[in-house]
């Protein structure tokens, strides 16, 4: 039990070193505190459901250990900014003021491929639009633009755009969510003249029903129902 | 900061309890040790009946602790042990004076490796 609790914190502290010198592009979308942790939890749980012959304790313990070590050190991280940059690193610059920085390109060995690929993703096909590109701690690759290459909001164009909220749904496959017309107000009686509406009959029939603050209703029939 | 004091508490706590365990452990180990070398001892004196007592009561001592052995020892080391006990209960009945003093040994070996696995040194943990 003893051995279990230092093994799995040495382990936990090694891995924590690893990755941080694997780099960002290892991570995808996990802090290295979140991967390590995610990566040995499954593994270490697995171990005695696998074997009965292991004390399930054995599993305990060091997922506990680990939990508490991750709690611990992320809270840390919180408050420290220098602790979380030697836990998690610091977001890398790969594209600053439209130049490629390829000095931070190779130390965090990413090819220009490697980096297309990102920005494609980023619906981003013109590399010359790309004011900054971030790789964050994460792994992910934050792209911003130049502003002229900015999407135009509503209110750069001085339009009115009606803020609808968020879409409740009030029928899911043919059960009335009772709590969100509750919260809206609203009725069955009201569903009803609304599936009328529709050309629809009888709520069973109904496949989904949504209705956001502005009244605007989605309506969907189950399929072979019309 | 509620969580991570809490997390450091639960911490502090695994290493007490590791702590005891290791201590209840070792003690067990080393009365269960004891009591086979007694035995041994006093089959080499040809006292069989007093090797046979002395055994007997390590065996119990081991049952006894049988729910808690189960939850902080591998399953495998326990039904080890306890075949070697009962591999040495065997010689001791059948008064074979060389086949006791191995069985003894095997035993005592047995327990001590039990022990220093769940000891606090390089070896263990690495």
């Amino acid at each position: 039990m003893g051995v279990s609790f230092i093994r799995t914190v040495i382990v936990f502290l090694l891995l924590i070193v690893a990755i941080r010198i694997m780099g960002k592009r290892q991570l995808g979308e996990l802090e290295p505190l979140e991967l390590v942790t995610a990566v040995l939890i499954s593994n270490l749980a697995a171990q005695p459901l696998q074997d009965t012959g292991t004390p399930l304790l054995y599993g305990i313990v060091p997922v506990l250990t680990l939990l508490c070590c991750q709690l611990v050190i992320s809270g840390i991280s919180v408050r420290h900014g220098r602790f979380r940059r030697l836990v998690s690193g610091k977001p890398s610059i790969l594209i600053d003021n439209g130049v490629i920085v390829q000095s931070e390109m190779k130390k965090c060995r990413i090819s220009v491929d490697e980096l297309y690929v990102e920005l494609r993703i980023n619906g981003v096909t013109d590399i010359s639009t790309v004011r900054h590109a971030i790789l964050e701690t994460d792994g992910t690759l934050s792209v911003l633009p130049y502003a002229k290459f900015s999407a135009v909001t509503p209110e750069e164009m001085q339009l009115d755009a009606p803020d609808n909220g968020l879409p409740v749904t009030v029928v899911s496959e043919g059960r009335v969510m009772s709590d969100n017309l509750k919260l809206l107000g609203l009725d069955e009686a009201w569903i009803n003249a609304q599936i009328a509406q529709h050309g629809g009959i009888d709520i069973k029939h109904v496949y989904l029903m949504t209705v956001d603050a502005a009244g605007k209703v989605y309506y969907a029939e189950k399929e072979g129902k019309a | 900061m509620k969580k991570e004091l809490f997390a450091v508490a639960l911490l502090a706590l695994i290493l007490a309890l590791s702590v005891l365990n290791t201590r209840a452990i070792g003690s067990l180990c080393g009365d269960l040790e004891a009591l086979v070398r007694d035995s041994a001892n006093a089959a080499e004196n040809e006292s069989w009946a007093e090797s046979r007592q002395k055994l007997e009561s390590a065996i119990a001592l081991w049952q006894k602790h049988e729910g808690y052995t189960g939850i902080v020892l591998r399953h495998t080391d326990i039904e080890t042990l306890t075949d070697d006990f009962f591999e040495l209960t065997e010689h001791i009945y059948t008064r074979d004076p060389a086949a006791t003093k191995a069985a003894s040994a095997l035993v005592c070996e047995h327990l001590k490796s039990i022990a220093k696995m769940e000891s606090f040194d390089f070896g263990s943990i690495f």
